[in-house]
């Protein structure tokens, strides 16, 4: 099941300037890139009980991800960042069960999709 | 993260005015939110500058002075709210829009926005080809915004150049609204621009306040417009502000008034501006004196006041003599400074209140009030006019000449120089010599020619009769005031006898003058003189020491012991000190005060009953006697008799003359005797003249007469010559046994 929404790439798309840098790429790149040190910083704060840092991690990759499509992945994100906000480090400790994996399908499947726009 | 036409934006950031683009500031700590949000904003028209995080986002503020921020709530290093409440505080963010954006799930987030000044916000995800939509409108919105604050300011610019304000007054509510230069008129502090209709009224000088709020209460019910000037008192003593209010009736649909509206000008500059131009219009330069206009305005209305209270008043017209030699030889400087000195003692001669024998004027009652005032006008080169309002007689006029001639006469030092001037001066005298300003003017101007040619340094009446007798009088008047200092007067006494025993109880005491150069000078020629003067209060003194040292040197001499009655002028109560004179004489002379009596007519306490009582009472606490002179002529109720603390009334003349051939008459005397034994009053009748007259008061049962009858009034000398012939009491009348 993919976990990408189309239709929010086709925004991105839609928000391309003749002329400009390929902006989906970018947008793209950028999530790709920067996601897993994201993913790492939730883990290593739930492992260590830093919640803040968990909080402003999951915030970050809360917003990208929607704009990237990766809907249900953004709204884990919103539920650790909610559960960290409210100190909650039980559920952060349920939350994260798995996050790994999910971060990696998002990410193998917007690889496809940066592979295509090159 | 850095805007990207920076070159562009710096040159253009800080005058919003000039720059074709408006700057759009954005700021995220979201890349993708910045770049997807660039495309639709910089097509939209607008100038993109971006920030990652709030302390990025103030520097950025500072440098490019956006016309709009786009700002995420929750971000590293500094939040949105931070930064919001930073910018707020600079003077140039106060009023830049701020589109908050925030997550769709954080209530509390938006709330937080709204309290720090976010303009607007946006929920997450942001739809970007809508945001720029939203921008637009919020920059229409503020550019509304910034166009009525300009006009409000030009508007209050307005208003302070012209020093005009407008207000508000809502009728049903009794609040006021005033714009910015109201308040300052008013003294309230710029920014309390509306309030109670009252809180403006409280500031209106105490005089106008009632007015100016009937004017307006009856404005608004009459739904008509007014307009009145008054002073608004500030926050300060003596700090004032002159305003001419204008106001107009508000009407609702049906025609009533909910409304008044109007304006304030400050008009205290016009207000000093009229008052300089009145000033150079009506005052002399040199001397700061009232010029020829001022004094014939001050002219006119005295003559109306005249004409209205039948008043008398004068105008001296005077000029210095030789003055021309003093311009001449020391220059046109001294001339002014002696011109100034001239002034000054013509001032000071005026304001001498014993130079007038008008009554001084109540404690808190001023010249105004009497409708009249003097004034000393300088109306050319060395000529002044002094115009003497409401005088009571022509040697009034003749004192204050007198008084100026001498006055003026003084030497004067002038740059080191000692120099000395006269005057000549010329009356006239309203209504006698002229009833208009110009033959007032024209006859004193006349007189003071015909004073140059008798002489100069004197004075001289318009009219030869008034001039002859205003000098009589007025040296009638020095003259009585020498025979007082110098003892040309005498006091005459008349017995007074016991009906019974016909024994002599007392005397009455009649002053008699008698002038070096003419004969005795009755009273009725001088006392009403020395009232009008003043110069009653030395002589009454003179006649209470003297009847005291004739008491105790009628009893060291072994004549008797005789009371003395002394007549008493109203005058010596109200003006004089009366009660302290008659108490050094008994304290001085050592005499029992008892053998003292004072005579006090009805029209004493004819005003103020109450004031009556407490005098005599202040009298009889001396120990001395007090009778009711020319008693039932004046009051015609008797019910005051028996509240007053009075020994003795003396039936009045008047009655006694027609005893014995009026009915009336003889009525009565019967009853003021029967009254005044009632209320054990002595009773004692004066003017007896013949035997009928006698008979019938003893068939009354007077107590004591007086008259020719017995004795004419006698010095003492002859007095006690005439005690030592007497052999039988009341013999003259041969009816006694």
């Amino acid at each position: 099941m993919s976990q990408i929404d189309q239709s929010a790439l086709d925004n991105i798309r839609a928000l391309q300037r003749p002329g400009s840098p390929d902006l989906l790429g970018r947008i793209v790149g950028i999530f790709v890139t920067q996601t897993p040190d994201g993913i790492k910083a939730i883990l290593d704060g739930v492992a260590s009980g830093d919640l803040e840092s968990v909080r402003t991690s999951a915030h970050s990759i809360k917003s990208s991800a929607a704009y990237v499509g990766a809907i249900k992945f953004s709204s884990t994100m919103a539920d650790i960042e909610r559960a960290a906000r409210e100190e909650n480090l039980a559920l952060c400790q349920q939350l994260i069960e798995g996050l790994d994996n999910q971060a990696a399908a998002v990410i193998a499947e917007l690889n496809v999709v940066l592979d295509q726009a090159a | 993260m850095t805007s990207k036409p920076a070159n562009n934006v710096k040159q253009t950031a800080m005058d919003p005015l000039v720059r074709a683009k408006p700057v759009v500031l954005h700021v995220d700590d979201d890349v993708a939110s910045l770049l997807m949000a660039e495309g639709p904003l910089v097509d939209a028209g607008f100038t993109v500058v971006q920030a990652s995080d709030g302390l990025q986002a103030i520097e950025q503020f500072n440098e490019h002075a956006p016309d709009l921020i786009i700002m995420d709530a929750v971000m590293p290093n500094m939040d949105g709210f931070a930064a919001i409440a930073e910018i707020r505080k600079s003077p140039v963010g106060v009023h830049v829009p701020i589109l908050m954006t925030t997550g769709l799930d954080d209530l509390d987030s938006i709330t937080k926005a709204y309290d720090e000044g976010a303009t607007d916000f946006l929920t997450k995800p942001i739809n970007f080809f809508i945001m720029p939509y939203r921008v637009q409108y919020m920059l229409r919105s503020k550019n509304t915004a910034d166009e009525l604050r300009a006009s409000q300011a030009q508007l209050d610019n307005a208003q302070r150049i012209a020093r005009l304000g407008h207000w508000e007054w809502d009728i049903a509510t009794q609040h006021a609204n005033w714009s910015r230069e109201v308040a300052r008129m008013f003294g309230f502090d710029k920014t309390n621009l509306g309030g109670p209709w009252e809180s403006l009224l409280a500031k209106v000088e105490s005089d106008k306040r009632q007015d100016v709020r009937e004017n307006a209460q009856l404005a608004a019910e009459g739904a008509q417009p007014f307009s009145l000037e008054f002073d608004v008192i500030g926050q300060r003593e003596n700090d004032f502000c002159s305003v001419r209010l204008e106001a107009e009736p508000k009407l609702d649909k049906d025609g009533v008034c909910t409304h008044m509206v109007g304006t304030f000008q400050d008009i205290t500059q016009s207000a000093t501006a009229q008052k300089e131009i009145h000033d150079l219009a009506y005052y002399d330069l040199v001397t700061g004196l009232p010029n020829r206009a001022q004094l014939r305005e001050s002219l006119i209305h005295q003559l109306k006041m005249a004409e209205r209270t039948n008043g008398k008043f004068a105008l001296l017209f005077l000029d210095l003599d030789h003055f021309k030699q003093v311009n001449d030889t020391l220059g046109h400087d001294a001339g002014d400074d002696l011109l100034q000195q001239v002034s000054n003692r013509l001032s000071s001669v005026l304001r001498d209140s014993d130079v007038l024998s008008r009554p001084k004027p109540e404690e808190g009652e001023d010249d105004e009030a009497h409708g009249s005032r003097d004034t000393v006008a300088r109306i050319g080169g060395d000529e002044f006019v002094v115009l003497l309002g409401d005088i009571n007689r022509d040697e009034d006029a003749a004192r204050v000449a007198e008084r100026i001639a001498k006055s003026v006469g003084e030497p004067y030092t002038i740059s080191d120089i000692e120099v000395a001037v006269t005057t000549t001066i010329g009356i006239s005298v309203y209504p006698a010599d002229g009833r208009d300003a110009e033959t007032l003017m024209k006859h004193a101007d006349v007189a003071m020619y015909h004073a140059k040619e008798n002489g100069r340094n004197g004075y001289q009446f318009y009219s030869r009769s008034i001039h002859d007798q205003a000098l009589t009088r007025f040296s009638m008047e020095r003259e009585l005031k020498l025979a007082i200092e110098e003892n040309q007067l005498k006091l005459l006494y008349q017995p007074k006898l016991d009906m019974r025993s016909g024994e002599v109880v007392g005397v009455e005491a009649l002053v008699r003058w008698k002038h070096p150069d003419r004969d005795w000078i009755s009273p009725s020629d001088f006392i009403p003189m020395a009232e009008e003067t003043g110069l009653i209060m030395p002589l009454g003194k003179w006649v209470l020491d003297e009847s005291a040292s004739q008491i105790k040197q009628w009893i060291n001499s072994g004549v008797g012991t005789y009371s003395v009655a002394v007549n008493c002028s109203p005058v010596q109560f109200t003006r004089g000190n009366m009660i302290s004179d008659i108490a050094n004489t008994v304290r001085d002379s050592g005499i029992d005060p008892s053998l003292l009596e004072v005579e006090l007519t009805e029209n004493l306490f004819l005003h103020n009953i109450e004031n009556g009582i407490q005098l005599l009472s202040n009298i009889k606490e001396l120990g001395v006697q007090i009778a009711v002179d020319d008693f039932g002529t004046g009051f015609s109720s008797l019910s005051y008799l028996k509240k007053l603390p009075v020994d003795k009334i003396k039936i009045d003349q008047s009655f006694v003359e027609h005893l014995h051939t009026d009915s009336g008459d003889a009525a009565i005397v019967s009853a003021i005797i029967t009254l005044g034994q009632n209320l054990g009053l002595s009773v004692i009748a004066e003017g007896v003249e013949n035997s009928a007259q006698l008979d019938i008061l003893r068939q009354y049962e007077c107590d004591e007469v007086q008259g020719y009858y017995f004795c004419r009034p006698l010095s003492a000398e002859e007095f006690e010559q005439w005690l030592a012939e007497r052999s039988t009491p009341l013999s003259k009348t041969g009816t006694d046994n």
